[in-house]
């Protein structure tokens, strides 16, 4: 299939349209279950956050195993934009959070909407930044990519301790801001796993090398994720103190939980661990979209768990919302010769070596 | 084409017979600088070990402890030399899986910085002790009373992990320096030869040697590298399990993880920049290796000055007034000043290193480790004392200022581990020849 040609000006227009149909969505069709939204913009926001972050990293750590993929990684950069404007729909649900009846000079409304609005768009504006600067390896690439981290980490970590854990409020975990950005750009690493996939289904060559390594990070870090759930979870066993414990209990008790919480931990941490462990699977582009596959939906389910013993969410209406993403992040993916230039000629960068085509 | 590859195995062969000969140099007879620097270090763990002494003889009350604080120095010293300890496995095992080559310089005095600063820190948890002949009460023996040592007990967790972490770094400390030993002892004749004969192991560097050598050696890495997570997070967990204000939270794991690398590749420059100056090693130590080593110390500053900002904002948000006051007494409480320049020594000053001209500049390098040495040790100060000073109970608050056989202690630790430094410096070959040579012909 060839790839299409999108205009900016469309592709605005495009976000438009799927704004509207998730909006309409929220506004007529789900209005009991307020959760919905919350849990689209917190699994997409990782994932779209997450991609742009790992491009970053690699680039600033001058990550050679990157750059077949890197410009694929940095497309997703306009969705952003759509997921900080996406975002301002959460000022209709503000309700589901317990401090909104007592509001202090941190949580209060129009301070949740406006900081974390701002730091999205910054995030965005940076991004793009970046992704020029890559392509066309321009020298300022390197300090938009640690301006860009800066900025995946803070809005990472007001996406776990604002829009998650204020869900509990007063209940604290330090470590849930690392918690979530370290499984964005877990994210960010399944995504290029599929990115290769499909690239070397189109017969795109020369992937294995970054794919191994794609394989050996997604292992990394997900370990690392087991480690800080683990960090977490020892600290609040430990001290047995009751507000802390009872976040914990909710989550790992009752059903469904009991079951969900221990197949996300098999998804997310046991399975990609005994597989990953392999040399040939990490090589094997199929193997690794199983991975891929059991860490998603491991991810996602992690995300019910985290939300819903607090504000439900409707299955019907987030079936369509990530429907509606998954097509917006194919169309975004597979017209981003529109507005991303190919990487250009520049002897001694990282990213001088032009991407394969397909 | 023939010619071409004549004259590069030949400035190849030239290479390596400059590393060995630089390198091998610094075994040499030593001067008298080397000599005054080792009666220096040897006096002030002389010190240490008869302050120890004096300790033991007269009892605790020689030191500040009191109720509440009952640890003070000792375990704040127990704390920094365990981070210290870390950077030498990352620099050798972390950044060896991830294939960074300018680690091949500096590895060899990172590890052995590493062993060194595992010894030391295990020397403080028997100080501590007070009664430290009885030090084999730690270790879960079967006996007559039929008596365990109580495995809940983040201070037992804590002797198995460092021990793991002793035998290990050890261990990859030793299996790195076979192929060196085997160099050295052609240099070297009479009792010297025959020592490093014996420590090569019969190693004559054929293909199958190496093949062996480098899966071991790859074994090894990847074994030590959760170690290096497992290691300080347990040291974290022996103040986060418990549920006092300032210590109970959950990123203290990759917290103290995050400080221990900071602090440890801070102390590498410490050592290394001399080192570097005095055996004449610039040729294989470069400005691209500290630069290198700079850009950790910077990511991982940023990650401590994140902790520090989070734990800080959450103790507010959370609406909690023990853990509120337990930050804002560390803040403008007694022990402000101390506070105030961990802030600035870990996540101010390293801030400087955005800029590459200071990543580059040795001297500045210089400066700022020791300032992050420090801020590193001033922040186990601060989490340590603080809490315990002022907990839940006003009738219970009270504070704590260090003796001067606390100080003489502390002071006693530093020579101790440079004392070891300096034997290793001429004893052992400071830096991996054999890696400088892999990465010279790729």
């Amino acid at each position: 299939m060839k790839d299409q040609h999108l205009s900016p000006r469309n592709l605005i227009v495009l976000f438009i349209v799927f704004g509207m149909v998730i909006a309409v969505l929220e506004t007529f069709v789900n209005q009991t279950s307020d959760g919905t939204l919350l849990l689209t913009l917190t699994f997409w926001t990782m994932l779209v956050q997450g991609a742009v972050s790992l491009a970053a990293v690699g680039e600033t750590a001058k990550g050679l195993w990157l750059i077949p993929i890197k410009r694929e990684l940095l497309c997703l950069y306009p969705l952003l934009l759509f997921m900080a404007l996406l975002y301002l729909l959460m000022g209709m649900r503000m309700d589901i959070y317990p401090w909104t009846a007592h509001p202090n000079a941190w949580l209060n409304a129009r301070f949740f909407i406006v900081r974390n609005f701002v730091v999205m768009m910054l995030a965005f504006w940076v991004a793009h930044l970046l992704a020029r600067s890559v392509m066309r390896g321009d020298p300022k690439k390197n300090t938009y990519a640690v301006l860009y981290i800066l900025l995946f980490v803070t809005s990472q970590s007001l996406v776990a301790f604002d829009w998650i854990m204020s869900l509990e409020y007063p209940w604290i975990s330090t470590l849930f801001g690392g918690h979530f950005f370290i499984q964005s750009f877990l994210m960010g690493l399944l995504f290029s796993a599929v990115v290769i996939f499909f690239r070397t289904r189109v017969g795109v060559t020369g992937l294995t090398e970054t794919l191994r390594d794609t394989g050996k990070m997604m292992f990394g870090f997900s370990f690392m994720w087991g480690g800080f759930l683990f960090a977490q979870y020892l600290t609040i066993w430990y001290g047995n103190i009751p507000e802390e414990v009872s976040f914990i209990l909710k989550r790992v008790d009752p059903a469904p939980y009991w079951g969900l919480s221990r197949l996300a931990l098999a998804l997310i941490f046991a399975i990609p661990f005994l597989a990953l462990l392999s040399r040939k699977l990490k090589t094997m582009p199929a193997g690794m979209l199983f991975v891929v596959l059991s860490s998603v939906v491991g991810l996602f389910i992690e995300k019910i768990i985290l939300i819903t013993p607090v504000v439900p969410v409707n299955p019907v209406v987030v079936g369509i919302e990530f429907f509606a993403m998954i097509v917006l992040v194919t169309l975004v993916f597979r017209t981003r010769d529109s507005f991303m230039p190919q990487l250009v000629t520049d002897p001694g960068g990282v990213g001088s070596v032009r991407a394969p085509s397909g | 084409m023939d010619r071409v590859d004549d004259v590069v195995e030949h400035k190849k062969n030239d290479y390596h017979q400059a590393v060995e000969h630089d390198v091998l140099s610094a075994m040499k007879k030593p001067g008298i600088v080397y000599y005054v620097a080792l009666l220096i270090t040897g006096s002030c763990f002389a010190l240490g070990m008869g302050l120890w002494l004096y300790q033991i003889l007269v009892g605790m009350g020689v030191s500040g402890l009191n109720n509440p604080v009952g640890w003070g120095v000792y375990i704040t010293n127990f704390v920094f030399w365990v981070g210290i300890a870390h950077s030498g496995t990352l620099i050798s095992a972390v950044l060896y899986l991830f294939r960074a080559r300018f680690r091949s310089s500096i590895n060899r005095a990172a590890e052995a910085m590493t062993v060194f600063a595992v010894m030391t820190a295990g020397l403080f948890p028997l100080i501590h002790l007070g009664r430290s002949w009885f030090f084999f009460w730690l270790f879960p023996y079967p006996n007559e009373r039929l008596l365990w040592v109580n495995f809940r007990s983040p201070l037992m967790w804590d002797v198995f992990a460092v021990g793991t972490y002793f035998t290990v770094s050890s261990v990859f400390f030793y299996v790195g320096m076979i192929p060196d030993f085997a160099i050295a002892k052609r240099f070297h004749n009479g009792a010297r030869k025959w020592v490093y004969s014996f420590l090569s192991l019969g190693w004559k560097g054929t293909f199958q040697q190496w093949k062996h050598y480098g899966k071991l050696y790859m074994f090894l890495a990847a074994f030590a590298t959760p170690l290096v997570v497992s290691v300080h997070s347990v040291v974290s967990w022996d103040f986060a399990m418990s549920i006092l204000p300032g210590w109970h939270t959950t990123i203290f794991a990759p917290y103290f993880v995050a400080g221990a690398i900071f602090s440890g590749t801070a102390m590498v420059i410490t050592l290394v920049v001399p080192m570097r100056k005095i055996f004449g090693l610039e040729r294989h130590i470069t400005i691209d290796h500290f630069e290198s080593l700079a850009k950790i110390i910077l990511v991982t500053s940023i990650i401590v000055g994140y902790s520090y900002l989070v734990e800080f904002c959450l103790a507010m948000y959370s609406g909690n007034v023990f853990e509120a006051d337990a930050f804002i007494n560390r803040a403008v409480g007694p022990y402000r000043l101390w506070y105030w320049m961990m802030v600035s020594c870990n996540a101010i000053i390293p801030l400087t290193l955005f800029v590459r001209k200071w990543r580059r500049s040795l001297a500045f390098l210089y400066v700022l480790s020791i300032f992050v040495n420090i801020g590193m040790w001033l922040e186990r100060f601060v989490i340590i004392v603080t809490s315990l000073s002022k907990d839940f109970d006003p009738y219970s608050w009270g504070l704590y200022k260090p003796s001067l056989v606390e100080a003489g202690i502390t002071l006693g630790s530093f020579g101790f581990f440079l004392t070891l430094f300096l034997l290793f410096a001429k004893f052992l070959p400071v830096v991996a020849i054999s890696e400088l040579k892999e990465v010279a012909d790729e």
